[in-house]
């Protein structure tokens, strides 16, 4: 069995409005990409800065490789990129990365910050002036300061969120081929689509529990049947949920026609029907 | 963290504030510094040369003290502390780079200003000298009020070091007794004070002793402060 790179067990945290994280398990080993999905305020930030050592569990334990995550010695290893970085403006791309890669490299950081340049794609923008880079730019550094120095496990927050399909895409490639060297990656998202190309696993966190854990394939793949009725009843059938339209059913063991063929048999008169991918919040209560 | 990696990274912190300086207005307030020392050199009734030294190398601590620890820069370093950088080190690294930065501006200002009043450049490199001795301990204590009280706090402390912190505590015999004047005595006495930092150049060893002191302390409340801001 191969050894955990990045280990939570139990792992609660409780902020100034209650509970945040409530005995997670989580468990990435290296060349894995596991990916933690949840609604907004589900905890996600916090059980990436929990996993990356920046703050203490108050109850169960975090640890990176045989290291406690809080430890300096794992710092070397752990690469973070917040959801928002802060950058020194006055820098340009590659002053930046060498300015950081001195904390890192004994002489000459300049082999090291090539590689994280070529990591992130942001070779052709090594010169741009931080103030003035775009967006995407931002996103690879962060990328590229975490990967810095060789580091053997990343934690992303929302790296690849609210980004256009085809930098999404290639900074998926990118993780993916940070994974297929070896590095363990931990990465969160708001929504099932940022993560499905590079995710080998999803965790999905609501309330700060992790409520399923399934490949994003099988996630994805889970349907719902809504109808839409003349008149919905005042209490649903067996199997389904009431909407504002009508009815939902989840399309789990039934296929869309036996579900129809349910409505006719109780005498529904339906005006429509459609079916959609489950949101986050349906999938969480499975 | 060895000895060596704490002196690397501590100079690492040498290359933001030479892109501070040379890509934002910080530059341009260290150079009105200097141009600002150069006039008041010019005026009729003359000038003190220790003196004005003194008032360039407290401002410009201060003013690059501001810069260098601002929120920002502040943010950046909680993402420095990512990498395997220690607080401390990043903290001594940003107090090395507020008083080079004086150090520099306050040279270049008491020798031009020398030169304005007819003294040789000798005269202006040992006032430059002394006034960079105090710049020691105000460098430290204005940059954890930088972090702590930001730009306000900042202020205010510049505001006590050229107005009040130049009296000997011997002066306080003319306020009349009570509480007003012993907080004004205690202040003296134990606050980062220019009178006592005046005797720095001199090798007083108390006032050696209280600017290690502060200069200590600044920097540990410093790291501290960066310590807990967490990215």
């Amino acid at each position: 069995m191969i050894p955990a790179a990045i280990s939570l067990a139990r792992a609660s945290w409780v902020g100034r409005t209650g509970r945040v994280l409530d005995g997670v398990d989580v468990e990435v080993v290296p060349g894995e990409v596991v990916a933690i999905v949840g609604p907004p305020s589900s905890g996600k930030t916090t059980l990436l800065r929990v996993a990356a050592g920046i703050t203490r569990p108050h109850a169960g334990t975090a640890r990176v490789g045989s290291w406690d995550a809080t430890d300096p010695a794992a710092r070397r290893i752990v690469g973070y990129a917040p959801q928002d970085p802060a950058w020194l403006a006055a820098f340009t791309v590659r002053e930046l990365l060498l300015y950081w890669g001195r904390f890192h490299v004994r002489g000459d950081p300049a082999a090291a910050v090539r590689d994280a340049l070529a990591v992130a794609g942001l070779e052709p923008h090594a010169d741009d002036a931080i103030r003035t880079s775009d967006a995407g730019v931002r996103r690879r550094l962060a990328l590229a300061q975490a990967v810095l120095g060789g580091r053997r496990v990343l934690v992303l927050d929302e790296l690849l969120t609210g980004l256009d399909p085809a930098l999404r895409q290639e900074l998926a490639w990118r993780i993916e081929s940070r994974a297929a060297a070896g590095v363990a990656v931990l990465l969160s998202a708001g929504a099932l689509e940022a993560v499905e190309r590079v995710a080998t696993r999803v965790l999905l966190l609501s309330r700060g529990r992790v409520v399923r854990a399934d490949a994003p394939s099988t996630l994805m793949a889970e349907r719902v049947l809504e109808v839409v009725l003349d008149r919905p009843p005042l209490a649903p059938p067996a199997g389904f949920r009431l909407t504002p339209f009508g009815l939902a059913a989840d399309l789990k063991k039934v296929t869309p026609e036996a579900v129809l063929a349910a409505c006719r048999a109780h005498r529904l008169a339906v005006r429509a029907s459609h079916v959609r991918r489950k949101s986050l919040e349906e999938l969480a209560v499975g | 963290m060895t000895t060596p990696a704490f002196f690397r990274h501590s100079l690492a912190e040498w290359k933001p504030v030479t892109a501070q300086v040379r890509r934002t207005r910080l530059g341009l307030w260290l150079a009105a510094i200097v141009v600002g020392a150069l006039v008041v050199a010019g005026a009729p009734e003359g000038v003190f040369l220790p003196t004005l030294a003194l008032a360039v190398a407290l401002t410009a601590a201060v003013t690059a003290a501001g810069a260098l620890a601002g929120r920002e820069s502040g943010r950046v370093a909680a993402l420095t502390l990512r990498h395997p950088a220690s607080p401390v080190a990043l903290a001594a690294g940003r107090w090395l780079g507020v008083v080079g930065l004086a150090a520099l501006v306050t040279l270049l200002a008491s020798v031009g200003a020398a030169w304005r009043i007819d003294l040789g450049w000798a005269d202006g490199a040992r006032a430059a000298l002394g006034a960079t001795c105090a710049a020691l301990p105000i460098s430290a204590c204005a940059l954890a009020a930088a972090r702590l009280g930001g730009g306000v706090l900042e202020w205010l402390f510049l505001a006590f070091l050229l107005l009040v912190s130049t009296l000997l505590p011997e002066a306080t015999a003319s306020v009349p007794d009570g509480p007003l004047r012993e907080a004004t005595l205690a202040m003296l006495v134990t606050l980062p004070a220019v009178w006592r930092y005046r005797l720095l150049v001199a090798g007083d060893p108390v006032a050696w002793v209280h600017a290690a002191s502060w200069t200590a302390a600044g920097i540990l409340v410093t790291a501290e402060s960066l310590r807990r801001r967490a990215p």
